[in-house]
């Protein structure tokens, strides 16, 4: 039979649709307007009824910083052993903006996929879509509003002088961090719609990861700090721990990320956006009609 | 009740539809339930919490609740579905189930086609987007292609007839606003398979035309349509079947005269203001059939109106009259019936009556067989449900062309 549409054949079953990981990618690559538009609406309603609307994406990043760099670095004195540049740079503040862009979105990204999914369960109940969109749409929101923030990180460098070819890795960077905020949205999202709690919990770990990860202090300091073998090869292999290192790398030293680094990176994304999505996958469905 | 109904498929009836620009059926099926039953846990309290998941408290709180049981229903390209029920019988579960936003807990659903479900006019409306930018949202979860939905918004923000609102946010709409603009993009969507919940009684009575001009469309053109809706009248003069849900349980399926004089039957405690329980004396039993021996009739189709009688005492001088009524409204038409009855009728009998052409219009109405004597105050009347649909062979759909002679002259 000639048709110009492809043929739709669908099977509800208790495990759900026919076909799984291949046909849900195709259903969401369907969908891909929907994502598109609910993308385009994150962005343009976000800073509705505010006075300096899209200014506080500069604002933002750029006073956390001055909040961390005053604590950490200025009442606090944290490790000063945070290298020179080769430029000659040895600022905290440029130090600590390179980590903390990263991480920010990582943070950022996997909340607002966990929440993204929460709030479109009563709208799923209403109206057909994959599950997996809304949750992709957040995770597209968050690169979009992170490139103004890449914007504030290079022309920070570019005043103090740091500046350089290698400053190309750091869109790559901010891709990989989406992707594992991505990933672990997608593995927590269910079961934080079955338990709150599971967010909860998890704002709260983040925050003790956000100390034990080298962020707000150098990443050499694990090798010179810490005694056990096991711990500072877990404290090492930490796959944030690595991008924000990396991140450094091109930012603040200038340098070319090391490939085994890079691979690494690229290896945790894939595993972690795997095991989300198929978690995800699983039980996504479900979750949105079993209130 | 369940024992007398009918189950089965009403592909007999089918009337063909003009199927213009579509591809032939690969598979006679569009939607194919088999054995599907849906099972929620409502859980007694509502603070889900790992604690109560840990000690396993909420199970003592929490029970099973089945919203459908064993429920097989197929629908035949190209026809029309109507599911009827009380509130909270499960026939929006059930619909919700053929377009996804529900998975059955047992049994399979097969669907043939591209679906477009309206289970609510304006679902998915973001409210702080306006309408025109809403239309776009709307038109991407529904599948509409982005440049389609940009060649048809013209027309959209035409037929919601929101005037300047439309640039506006949604948040400010009245809801029937809203409902205006989700059916409007609605219209402009190209479906194989429609699936829609109660669209017809939002809105005011200018909104219902328009949904209901609507379906009717999209009957024409061949689309496959499952429909819940309250309004019996759709019921009996669009759909092919009507399955009807009762407790989560298909209590009837099959022809949408006799599934919904049931319902209706149930409704009202088995006391139906149209059609009287039928007496054991006087007339005792009346149908008004079609050729294919359907309870009902096609315009400009033959139609025989058959009746049996129990007169314990006799009727002198008996006259027959027989009379059509648009329902609730006056006598539309009637015939006089033959006058060498003879002298007294009495006992046991029937009555038929045939015509070959039915001279009425698509609609409903009741007919009434009325035996009254010539010489005293004995009358006897029965009377029963005649809806009428278009037949397939009449050229026009919404009435019956009396035909004429026409003459037009310009000066």
């Amino acid at each position: 039979m000639a048709t110009e549409s492809p043929q739709h054949h669908i099977t509800f079953t208790p495990a759900g649709r026919s076909g799984s990981t291949l046909s849900a990618i195709r259903e969401l690559w369907d969908f891909r307007g929907y994502i598109f538009y609910l993308t385009r609406r994150d962005l343009r309603t976000k800073y509705n009824r505010s006075l300096l609307g899209w200014i506080w994406s500069i604002l933002n990043p750029l006073v956390t910083l001055a909040i961390y760099s005053l604590v950490f670095g200025v009442i606090l004195l944290v490790d000063r052993n945070i290298g020179v540049s080769p430029t000659g740079l040895q600022s905290f503040p440029h130090f600590l903006f390179s980590g903390l862009i990263v991480w920010q979105l990582f943070n950022q990204t996997s909340m607002n996929v966990m929440s993204g999914f929460t709030s479109a369960i009563v709208l799923r109940r209403k109206l057909y879509f994959p599950p997996a969109a809304p949750a992709i749409s957040k995770a597209l929101v968050n690169l979009v509003d992170s490139s103004i923030e890449l914007l504030v990180l290079a022309a920070f460098y570019i005043i103090a002088g740091n500046f350089g070819i290698t400053f190309v890795f750091v869109p790559v960077l901010m891709l990989v961090a989406v992707i594992f905020g991505l990933g672990v949205g997608l593995l927590l999202a269910v079961a934080n719609v079955r338990y709150r709690d599971v967010g909860y919990i998890y704002t709260l770990f983040m925050r003790l990861f956000f100390y034990i990860t080298p962020i707000i202090w150098p990443f050499q300091m694990i090798e010179d700090r810490i005694g056990n073998r096991w711990v500072k090869l877990a404290a090492e292999f930490n796959p944030l721990a690595k991008l924000i290192d990396v991140c450094r790398t091109v930012t603040y030293s200038l340098a070319w990320p090391n490939l085994f680094d890079l691979a690494y990176l690229a290896g945790v994304g894939t595993v972690l956006t795997v095991v989300g999505w198929t978690v995800f996958n699983r039980s996504a469905a479900d979750a949105a009609e079993g209130m | 009740m369940s024992a007398n109904s009918p189950v089965g498929g009403g592909a007999g009836h089918i009337p063909p539809r003009s199927n213009q620009n579509r591809p032939p059926p690969s598979s006679d099926i569009a939607i194919s339930v088999q054995s599907v039953a849906k099972k929620f846990r409502i859980d007694g309290h509502n603070n889900r919490s790992v604690w109560s998941a840990l000690t396993g408290f909420h199970r003592t709180n929490s029970q099973d609740f089945w919203a459908l049981r064993d429920v097989s229903v197929d629908v035949p390209r190209g026809s029309m579905l109507g599911i009827i029920g009380k509130n909270g019988s499960g026939k929006s579960t059930l619909l919700r189930l053929m377009c996804g936003v529900y998975r059955p807990t047992e049994g399979q659903i097969d669907i043939h086609g591209r679906i477009t479900a309206l289970l609510e006019l304006g679902a998915g409306f973001h409210q702080e987007l306006s309408g025109r930018e809403n239309i776009f949202m709307n038109a991407a979860v529904m599948g509409m292609p982005r440049d389609r939905a940009a060649e048809a918004i013209e027309d959209i923000v035409g037929l919601a007839d929101i005037g300047d609102f439309i640039d506006q946010p949604v948040e400010i709409y009245s809801s029937g606003m809203r409902a205006r603009l989700g059916f409007a993009v609605s219209v402009f969507l190209d479906p194989e398979i429609l699936l829609a919940d109660e669209i017809i009684s939002v809105g005011d009575v200018g909104f219902a035309k328009k949904c209901f001009e609507h379906l009717n469309r999209m009957r024409r053109e061949g689309v496959t349509t499952v429909l819940v809706t309250h309004n019996l009248a759709i019921m009996e003069n669009m759909c092919d079947q009507v399955a009807w849900i009762h407790k989560g349980e298909t209590q009837a399926l099959g022809n949408p005269i006799d599934v919904v004089r049931q319902y209706r039957d149930f409704m009202t405690g088995g006391v139906n203001p149209d059609e009287p329980a039928a007496p054991t004396s006087g007339i005792t039993h009346m149908e008004a059939t079609s050729q294919d021996g359907l309870e009902m009739g096609y315009t400009g189709a033959p139609l025989t109106v058959r009746a049996g009688f129990d007169l314990e005492d006799p009727i002198e001088e008996p006259q027959l009259q027989l009379q059509v009524h648009a329902l609730d409204g006056p006598i539309f038409l009637g015939a006089a019936g033959p006058n060498d009855l003879g002298p007294i009728l009495k006992g046991r009998g029937q009555i038929e009556y045939h015509i070959p052409m039915l001279p009425v219009g698509p609609g409903r109405y009741s007919v009434e067989i009325e035996i009254t004597s010539a010489v005293s105050d004995a009358s006897i009347t029965q009377r029963c449900p005649l809806p009428i649909r278009p037949a397939q062979d009449h050229h026009v759909t919404d009435f019956y062309d009396i035909g004429g002679d026409w003459t037009v002259t310009t000066d």
